[in-house]
């Protein structure tokens, strides 16, 4: 392994972890804010009850999001010394704007967190979740519109490696940032979502025998966070669909690596799953002229193959499997709740089965998959690309021999927090749990 | 609009560490907490402000690339083994809070080990940081082999320093134990004795400093008096006027350093205004930490509020 190969590793790693607790860090604020909502309009303890017990899970995950944040944002400096010192230039208004919303975000955190017995009236303690939201929205799309800016750079002039006419608006509002942001913050969402539909359904597993208040307080849990889920699981899909096209018309390399798409063609086929090859896409399901009704919206819209471009400028091919992942995950998202309220309209036994159950915690646990396949589809469908067309990857890493021992010490420690996070949730809820 | 920028960067970094040296040493008083007679007024400050602290600290380092561009090549190559150092330890910190704070059990070895890993978190970056700046020094430079303990020292001090007064202050025994007063006056004494040793090892490795802190030392010094005096002779009493003497005492210090710094950046290799962004896409970040102060200072205030004053209900 090479230094900027340890230097990968050690983003990766970074970016994969920070991922995980972000994701939570955007999601629950608006589960919990809900949650809230409908305890104080309704008058239903259950759900008051669900909104404190989610704030802990809230808090600590928090913590975990942001000592990973405070690590990538010192990381990014000190491995990626050419990149920084380009983004630093060109498009560090998101940065900036994003330490203000993190800053919105911890701020209420710590208000939201600690006042559930401060005020009298309830709406009150209701209102501060919402600086919570938008602070974690707002750092969740802040940071986007960088990764947007890496795909579809503009608002800059670069003559022979010289920066001028430097314009941060047009830089961070680029052509991918409506996409991105957007398929992004929905997918962080229903994952969220969809992760509590999960745990629930494993508490209604454990829980078949409970008392009528503690099923009637795993009912509405599971079909509460379905519901969300449901919800911006469409949206992610919609998000997502409309990201397919921006990537087919602005990153065609790409989108012909996610499908393997050699020369092009009308009526590009869809290839589910099968084996990537060096020459394309072995033995998968192929779907005649979907590729080209995801790019364009018709069955004769030209998919441009990869032998249109220098071999030398190909994503690697394996991106296949990340974008089939997260597509195909996606619709599961969509499927599993609409199957769940269908049986609970008809059949309500059906919807609280054990098979039923473990069907939506799979598909929970799916979705957090998604969200790192997505991300993973993102970052690797650039290569070789860090900045597309500016900034090659093995450029934008620094030289230094010291990032190979880094590169082993920080995974380690990711898996450690990991733990210990997870511990102190389970002990948690383990110990809180008779209290309901 | 240099001077703007830099006075954002170092009053984040003033705030950080001011926040960072009441939490880390925090665990002074976890891992004995007869210090104080009762855990409760630690308990309650951390857990709703501690999440606050690190983003100044972010909000500084971006600041810090976002307006000097220029400085960032030479800084992060030379340091990155100080950070990353620095970066390990908070995360062994961060297992430790979790552990303790978060999880029911925290055993005697937890606490040691997060006691432990509090404490080398400021002088790590205190003592692998602030010499590159000050004096462009590197361990391959015999200047860096003076600052580098002489930061270790203050930040070790600091933390015992502010942490003891303000939990003092946020406790207030009425009747402090013998052990209480005797940490209290230490801490002074320490303090006061790190920044003397501070004070001559920039006179020797970074002369250039010199020049300009001269207010800010005789400031110092009365302060210094004026808290001695009261220490001595006003024990166990004032907790609220001895953690406002404190925190002057370490503004002055840290600003003194700081703004004869200027207008350098990095010594002297960069300033302020050769590091500097362009006016443009300064102009647009310095409005928006503007129109952010608006909202947040209050929302900061607040919180402070709430996880200082005893529960009680609002209307």
């Amino acid at each position: 392994m090479d230094v900027v190969e340890a230097g990968r590793a050690f983003m990766g790693s970074t970016m994969a972890f920070h991922i995980f607790f972000a994701l939570f860090g955007v999601g629950i604020p608006l589960m919990v804010s809900l949650a809230e909502l409908i305890g104080i309009v309704r008058g239903d303890d259950d759900f008051m009850t669900m909104a404190k017990r989610w704030t802990f899970a809230m808090t600590v995950l928090f913590v975990a999001g942001a000592i990973s944040g405070t690590i990538i944002s010192v990381v990014f400096a000190v491995l990626l010394p050419p990149f920084m010192a380009f983004i630093s230039k060109v498009v560090i208004l998101p940065f900036s704007l994003e330490t203000y919303a993190f800053f919105l975000e911890a701020i209420f955190l710590g208000i939201y967190a600690y006042t559930w017995d401060r005020f009298k009236n309830k709406w009150v303690h209701w209102l501060t979740s919402l600086p919570l939201i938008i602070g974690s929205a707002a750092s969740a799309f802040f940071i986007t519109t960088v990764n947007a800016f890496m795909t579809a750079p503009q608002g800059f002039t670069d003559v022979n490696g010289v920066i001028s006419n430097v314009n941060q608006w047009v830089a961070m509002f680029n052509p991918a940032t409506a996409t991105k942001t957007t398929h992004s913050i929905f997918s962080y969402y229903a994952t969220t979502a969809f992760v509590f539909a999960a745990i629930a359904a494993v508490q209604f597993m454990r829980r078949k025998r409970a008392d009528a208040p503690a099923r009637r307080y795993g009912e509405k849990m599971l079909a509460f966070s379905l519901a969300v889920a449901f919800i911006f699981s469409i949206a992610t899909v919609v998000a997502g669909d409309s990201s397919a096209r921006f990537i087919a018309q602005n990153a065609p390399e790409q989108f012909a690596a996610s499908e393997g798409v050699m020369q092009t063609e009308q009526n590009a086929p869809f290839t589910a799953l099968g084996i990537v090859t060096p020459s394309g896409i072995k033995d998968g399901i192929v779907m005649p002229g979907l590729l080209s009704l995801l790019a364009g919206g018709s069955f004769r819209t030209v998919v441009v193959g990869l032998s249109a471009f220098d071999p030398s400028t190909w994503p690697p091919l394996i991106i296949h499997y990340y974008f089939d992942g997260m597509v195909g995950i996606g619709i599961l998202m969509v499927v599993v709740p609409l199957l769940f309220f269908a049986l609970w309209k008809r059949r309500a036994r059906w919807a609280f089965s054990k098979a039923m159950s473990w069907t939506i915690f799979v598909t929970g646990l799916l979705s957090v998959a998604a969200v790192e396949l997505g991300w993973m589809f993102t970052e690797m469908g650039r290569q070789p690309y860090t900045i597309r067309g500016i900034m090659f990857t093995k450029d934008a890493f620094t030289s230094s021999p010291t990032v190979m021992a880094y590169a082993v010490i920080f995974p380690v420690f990711y898996v450690v927090l990991a733990i210990v996070t997870a511990w102190v949730l389970v002990s948690h809820y383990k110990n809180t749990d008779h209290q309901r | 609009m240099e001077y703007c920028a830099a006075s954002l960067v170092v009053v984040s970094l003033f705030v950080y560490a001011v926040l960072f040296c009441i939490e880390c040493g925090a665990t002074l008083f976890m891992a004995e907490p007869e210090l104080l007679g009762s855990e409760s007024a630690v308990r309650s400050y951390i857990n709703p402000a501690w999440e606050t602290t690190n983003v100044f600290l972010v909000t500084a380092f971006i600041s810090l690339i976002a307006f000097f561009p220029g400085a960032f090549p030479l800084w992060s190559r030379a340091l990155i083994v100080p950070f990353l150092v620095f970066l390990v330890v908070m995360g062994a910190r961060i297992i430790g809070m979790l552990r303790i704070f978060y999880a029911a059990k925290s055993g005697r070895v937890m606490r040691l080990f997060l006691f432990i890993s509090s404490f080398a978190a400021p002088v790590v970056f205190a003592a692998g940081i602030m010499p590159f700046f000050l004096a462009g020094a590197t361990p391959a430079d015999g200047s860096w082999w003076l600052l580098a303990p002489g930061f270790a020292m203050i930040a070790f001090a600091s933390t015992v320093f502010l942490s003891s007064s303000f939990f003092a202050y946020a406790e207030r025994p009425s009747h402090p134990s013998a052990r209480l007063n005797f940490l209290l006056r230490f801490a002074l004494i320490f303090f006061l004795s790190a920044a003397f040793v501070l004070v001559f090892v920039l006179e020797n490795a970074a002369p250039h400093i010199m020049a300009g802190i001269s207010t800010a030392l005789t400031a110092f010094g009365l302060l210094a008096v004026i808290d001695l005096v009261i220490s001595l002779a006003r024990n166990g009493r004032y907790f609220g006027l001895r953690l406002l003497l404190a925190l002057a005492l370490f503004a002055t210090l840290f600003f003194g350093i700081a703004f004869s710094q200027l207008p350098y950046l990095i010594y002297p290799a960069a300033t302020i205004f050769t590091a500097f962004t362009d006016p443009a896409s300064a102009g647009i970040m310095l409005g928006a930490a503007a129109v952010a102060a608006v909202f947040l200072v209050p929302a900061l205030a607040l919180l402070y509020y709430l996880s200082l004053h005893k529960k009680r209900e609002y209307k």
